[in-house]
């Protein structure tokens, strides 16, 4: 063929193909195709479910949206009477949690280089089996979740393995327990936020991270109506700085971190002045603090100190707590001075006061009871085990708690560590804590077994809501109740349960619940507080009380963001938005002070400067917020992590490693401090 | 000169005429029309050679019997394994395929409905509501439909008289089903004046967008 | 001012701002529900891309005077929306009952016209493809597609609840336009634990938000611009609601479109 003719033959084909579909056709799938990139995740759709349980994170009743198989997302339960379906971020992170990177996916085996490997789960039960029978009386056991009634299986395995050492993480629960039985209380202290119609919060950031949060939130919000009436509850925030409660709240009034006693003693003191109630464990111990003095030392003024006690005084149903930010304690004072101020207003075992929650007794024969094992001290076992004045466990059993991230060097929990033979660590995530131990066991996430929130701190009534699997156990997890069972069956030892459903309907039953009906419902029981008689409120502890430390100079209050995630969790993967931006720079963490502070110390804002405790030496960026006191600096906790995932590493730093933990004199109880310094970069 | 020249030129004995264009027009038609979409187009199979007929005609069954529209407004496209073995738990016919269901699916647990190809299956972007194209909503002004199934066969491929599924063909580069309905299908009706006031379908984004 | 269009539903939110604390749950929500990938680099304000998004406000004096608020910011709805009037695809609109600016991303050609012309940042760009590591992708949602970079996109008020809703009042006999109000609830109304968000229909008298609207604590965010929200705020202090426009300092907030109008007449 020549040129010619293959022209007119290429022609011929050009018209033929323009005359055709093929290009235009092809051009429109083109188009289709570039509104699908393949390489971006197509929606799977399937039948849709909802299932009610609750988190074991936070305790808020949730109902989880499964699709074909798959859980979608956590939301609230609106028919929970006890939550009215609102939502905690934490919660709605439930689902996200459940498939995060940060999952344990298999049983880890440290080697003898430090690196972990696989293992068969196989392996891991005869490892799991072999160690328990060596340490036979030589057992620990630390838990994070103190709400949970498979403690009663946890304990009662510790006590079979001739082990009293049964631990919870540190908290505000064990101070302020503490405080209700040595004043006089029989069983755990109640608070009946949902019945008052005032409350003076001393640090407990109620409406955000402390205490039965959805509940407390579904009672702001039906005591405050959107439509402008009268608000059926005043609020009263107390504290170093203007928080998510304090936002608010009808007064912040701001008291200086490790003040919180004397302010609460100046109240005290005020109203012991037209009491007939006059003890003089109070008048002696208050005489000190006149509103004037006390305001003085804590940096709020005498007046706001005033207004809170006529507020107090003419409301109907007073209530008067103190707490902290989530997985720390003020020791034992604050509580027993707010219990004393409520015993003064005449609220104990009042509807909306301070209620004695009655003692429940353990489900299992040889479990412990929850009052015993909050006055166990888990740091001062670990300064015990560390300096060597009590002998190391050989076997320490960690079930989802992260103390080597939440724990400073005080509480020398790697020096403990470090005398302990073999160390498990279960945990649905990779923590730090992980890092630490000899074995780790892939838990099931809370979505993915069967467990309950059985009247947790901050509760104002006995109350109880089933979790129950929405979802079979992802990866290789196993649920942590169903293993401990196996394994005391494999080691011979009766625990006097089966599995975790039947315990759970030993709950039931202990409460007089219809178990089959709440696990469907995903209800919350609640015992209505019945006119008990008043427990005798001693005022004697008070008397032995040494008069509170000299307000510091300079103070640093470390709080925790309810978005943030717990030392468990980590970051989760959503919640980056959730904080703010400046908070999750590398390395540094961010101390928010107001202008007037910077300029005391030469500081300005966006600068770096040190946060110097006796611990050591923080980097941090400084940023000017006038919602904060004088003389004092806020650092936010839950950041800087280590391990856990890519939401969760390298964001901001971790405080609580530098924060310092002194004990209490008399109780012992860790005491978080606020002594600190903050120093030019 | 110019006559030499003239007679230098021979004669064109090819490429002349309309011969190769018309070899090449007829080739590019070929290849256009008929072999590029059926490169383009891959034939896929039903997991289950599923009769309409038998079920329709000897077990007496009616279309909405597993078609049908949930209480909550969503469509129940598809019946699920469980549905499925509510008959077919057990073998109840001689047929090769009921046998492999059975073994396959149901006594696997392995959901039918995850692997059915759907044959108008819309993009995630696109939300369909067969609650709003009902016989109730659309047949009270378009009278020419006697049946819900001739409604239904509008959009959809008339499977209710086939002894097994028609043959699944997908787009590879828009990997979307040759039958599935595209936006000037849809505007058809949505973009059509006619329309407006008398239902609630506007042509607006969001009326099928998601 | 005349709207955009009229439509007889009219979905809106009224934000009480003395009821938020600030904790996220929202965001967390919203995120969740809509299939927004997770940001990995959060400490980026300029590629961050929130659909709601909660402001901390002060009353810009210093302590002890200060003053802390939370804002929640969704997307206004506009009656009067700048982002729709600039696109020049297409891709955005406010043309169906309900009142929603709607987004459709796969027409979207990413020119940035509508971010650049909305005045409360609501809408982002997806300078990154959305990626869930891990296993993650499998908690994506059935009823938002999920969106490539180089688009924007931004909150749609959950509008597949919406239509959803509108499915199920048909399936049961209903009409589709007039919704009781709970049938329809957008994720973060549903999550706030507060009760701060309240959302339905403004032109239904019994909707909460018909009523709410119209309190005297109520104003929208800029609202002189004649964007005219549907999204209101409510705040018994002063100085929350001055924050909310521009004002002069002696001038009085209230009713100041209406004041505005009157005087250019």
């Amino acid at each position: 063929m020549q040129r010619r003719g293959f022209l007119k033959f290429a022609l011929g084909g050009t018209v033929g193909l323009v005359a055709s579909p093929a290009i235009w056709t092809t051009l429109y799938d083109l188009a289709y195709w570039t509104q699908n990139w393949g390489w971006i995740p197509r929606l799977q759709n399937g039948e849709d479910q909802s299932v009610a349980t609750v988190s074991k994170l936070d305790g808020t009743p949730l109902k989880v949206r499964v699709n074909g198989g798959r859980v979608i997302r956590a939301s609230g339960n609106k028919e929970n009477e006890f939550s009215k379906g609102g939502l905690t971020p934490l919660a709605a992170s439930e689902a996200q949690l459940l498939y995060c990177e940060s999952r344990v996916k298999r049983p880890l085996k440290r080697g003898p280089d430090g690196g972990y490997a696989y293992i068969d789960w196989s392996e891991a039960e005869r490892i799991l089996k072999e160690k328990t029978k060596d340490a036979q009386g030589s057992l620990a056991f630390l838990t994070a979740d103190a709400s949970s009634s498979l403690n009663d299986v946890y304990s009662a395995f510790t006590a079979e393995n001739g082990s009293q050492d049964f631990f919870f993480m540190p908290s505000d629960e064990q101070a302020a327990n503490h405080a209700w039985r040595a004043m006089g209380g029989m069983g755990k202290i109640g608070y009946d936020i949902a019945n008052s119609d005032c409350i003076l919060s001393v640090g407990a950031n109620f409406l955000d991270s402390w205490g039965t949060v959805a509940h407390n939130r579904a009672v702001f919000d039906e005591t405050h109506p959107t439509d402008g009436s009268e608000a059926g509850q005043a609020i009263y925030y107390a504290g170093a700085m203007q928080n998510n409660t304090a936002a608010v709240a009808d007064a912040w009034i701001p008291v200086k971190p490790g003040t919180e006693e004397i302010f609460l003693l100046g109240i005290l003191g005020e109203l012991a002045k037209n009491s007939l109630l006059v003890d003089p464990a109070i008048s002696g111990l208050s005489a000190q603090y006149s509103p004037e003095a006390a305001a003085k030392a804590c940096g709020c003024t005498a007046k706001q100190l005033e207004n809170v006690v006529s507020a107090l005084k003419n409301a109907s149903r007073p209530l008067v707590f103190a707490g902290t930010a989530e997985g720390q304690s003020l020791g034992s004072g604050v509580h027993m001075l707010a219990i004393a101020i409520n015993y003064m207003l005449g609220r104990i075992n009042q509807d909306g006061g301070l209620v004695n929650l009655p003692e429940q007794a353990p489900l299992l024969p040889s479990a412990q009871s929850t009052a015993d094992i909050l006055e166990r001290n888990f740091i001062a076992f670990c300064r015990q085990v560390a300096d060597g004045s009590l002998a190391a466990p050989k076997l320490l059993f960690i079930n989802d708690a992260n103390p080597v991230y939440a724990l400073s060097p005080n509480a020398k929990v790697q020096e403990c560590f470090a005398k302990i033979a073999y160390k498990i660590c279960f945990a649905a995530h990779w923590s730090e804590t992980c890092a630490e131990c000899d074995l780790v066991l892939p838990i099931a996430h809370g979505l993915e077994r069967f467990d309950d929130v059985f009247t947790p701190y901050g509760s104002g009534s006995i109350n109880w809501t089933l979790a129950k699997p929405v979802t079979e156990p992802h990866y290789q997890a196993r649920p942590l109740g169903e293993l401990i069972i196996a394994l005391a069956d494999e080691l011979g030892l009766d625990l006097g349960v089966s599995d975790i459903p039947s315990l759970l309907e030993m709950r039931a039953n202990a409460l007089g619940a219809d178990f089959q009906e709440y696990l469907e419902s995903g209800a919350t029981y609640q015992e209505a507080n019945s006119a008990f008689t008043l427990p005798v409120i001693s005022l004697m502890p008070l008397l032995t009380k040494k008069a509170p430390a000299k307000a510091p100079e300079f103070a640093l209050h470390v709080y925790t963001n309810a978005a943030a995630g717990n030392p468990s969790t980590g970051i989760p993967p959503y919640a980056n938005r959730a904080i703010a931006d400046y908070q999750l720079q590398e390395g540094l963490c961010v101390a928010q002070m107001n202008k007037a502070t910077a300029e005391k110390l030469g500081l300005a804002d966006k600068t770096k400067a040190f946060v110097e405790t006796q611990n050591g030496r923080m980097p941090v960026l400084v940023k000017l917020y006038e919602g904060i006191m004088p003389d004092t600096a806020a650092v936010m906790a839950g950041l800087g992590h280590t391990e856990f995932d890519r939401f969760s590493v390298n964001k901001g730093n971790n405080i609580l490693q530098y924060t310092q933990i002194d004990m209490e004199a008399g109780s012992d109880l860790p005491v978080w401090s606020g002594a600190a310094k903050v120093v030019k970069g | 000169m110019e006559d030499k020249s003239k007679e230098v030129k021979p004669a064109k004995s090819c490429g002349c005429g309309f011969g190769p264009f018309l070899v090449g027009l007829v080739l590019a038609l070929v290849i256009g029309w008929s072999v590029i979409p059926s490169l383009k187009l891959e034939e896929k199979k039903q997991p289950i050679a599923f009769n309409h007929t038998v079920h329709i005609e000897n077990a007496g069954m009616a279309c909405e019997d597993c078609h049908f529209l949930r209480e909550d407004g969503t469509f129940n496209g598809l019946p699920d394994t469980a549905s499925c073995a509510s008959c077919h738990a057990e073998a109840i016919t001689e047929s090769e395929e009921e046998k492999r269901f059975i073994n396959e699916y149901v006594v696997k647990g392995r959901e039918i409905r995850n692997e059915w190809l759907v044959y108008q299956k819309q993009p995630d972007n696109v939300f369909f509501s067969h609650a709003a194209h009902s016989m109730e909503r659309c047949g009270t002004c378009h009278t020419e439909f006697e049946t819900t199934q001739q409604l239904c066969n509008v959009c959809h491929l008339d499977v209710a008289s086939t002894t097994e599924p028609p043959v699944y063909k997908e787009n590879r580069i828009s990997t979307y089903s040759v039958n599935t309905m595209k936006m000037p299908e849809c505007e058809a009706c949505h973009a059509n004046p006619g329309h407006y006031g008398t239902t609630n379908a506007s042509n607006a984004c969001f009326v099928c967008h998601k | 001012m005349a709207h955009f269009k009229d439509f007889t539903v009219r979905y809106g939110m009224v934000i009480d701002l003395d009821k938020c604390t600030g904790c996220g749950a929202c965001m967390m929500s919203c995120q969740a529900e809509n299939n927004v990938a997770p940001q990995e680099d959060a400490s980026n304000k300029l590629r961050a891309l929130n659909w709601l998004k909660v402001y901390r406000l002060s009353n810009g004096k210093e302590y002890p005077e200060h003053e802390t608020v939370f804002l929640p910011r969704p997307c206004m709805q506009c009656g009067n929306p700048s982002c729709v009037t600039v696109c020049p695809v297409v891709a955005t609109d406010k043309n169906e009952e309900g009142g929603i600016v709607s987004q459709v991303t796969p027409r979207c050609i990413g020119c940035r016209y509508c971010m650049a012309s909305c005045p409360y940042h609501a809408r982002y760009f997806n300078w990154f493809d959305p990626y869930w590591p891990g296993d993650l992708k499998e908690a994506l949602s059935p009823d938002v597609s999920t969106r490539p970079r180089g688009v924007v996109e931004k909150c749609s008020f959950c509008h597949h609840r919406f239509m959803k809703a509108k499915d199920k009042a048909i399936a049961n006999g209903e009409d589709p336009l007039m919704l009781p109000e709970e049938a329809y609830q957008t994720a973060c109304t549903e999550a706030c634990p507060n009760g701060a968000i309240v959302f339905g229909d403004l032109n239904n008298p019994e909707h909460r938000v018909y009523e709410l609207k119209q309190s005297p604590y109520a104003f929208r965010l800029l609202e002189r611009l004649g964007t005219d929200p549907q999204v209101y705020y409510l705040s018994k202090r002063e100085w929350v609601r001055r924050l909310g426009d521009n004002y002069l300092e002696q001038e009085e907030t209230g009713k100041p479109l209406q004041t505005l109008l009157n005087n250019s007449h």
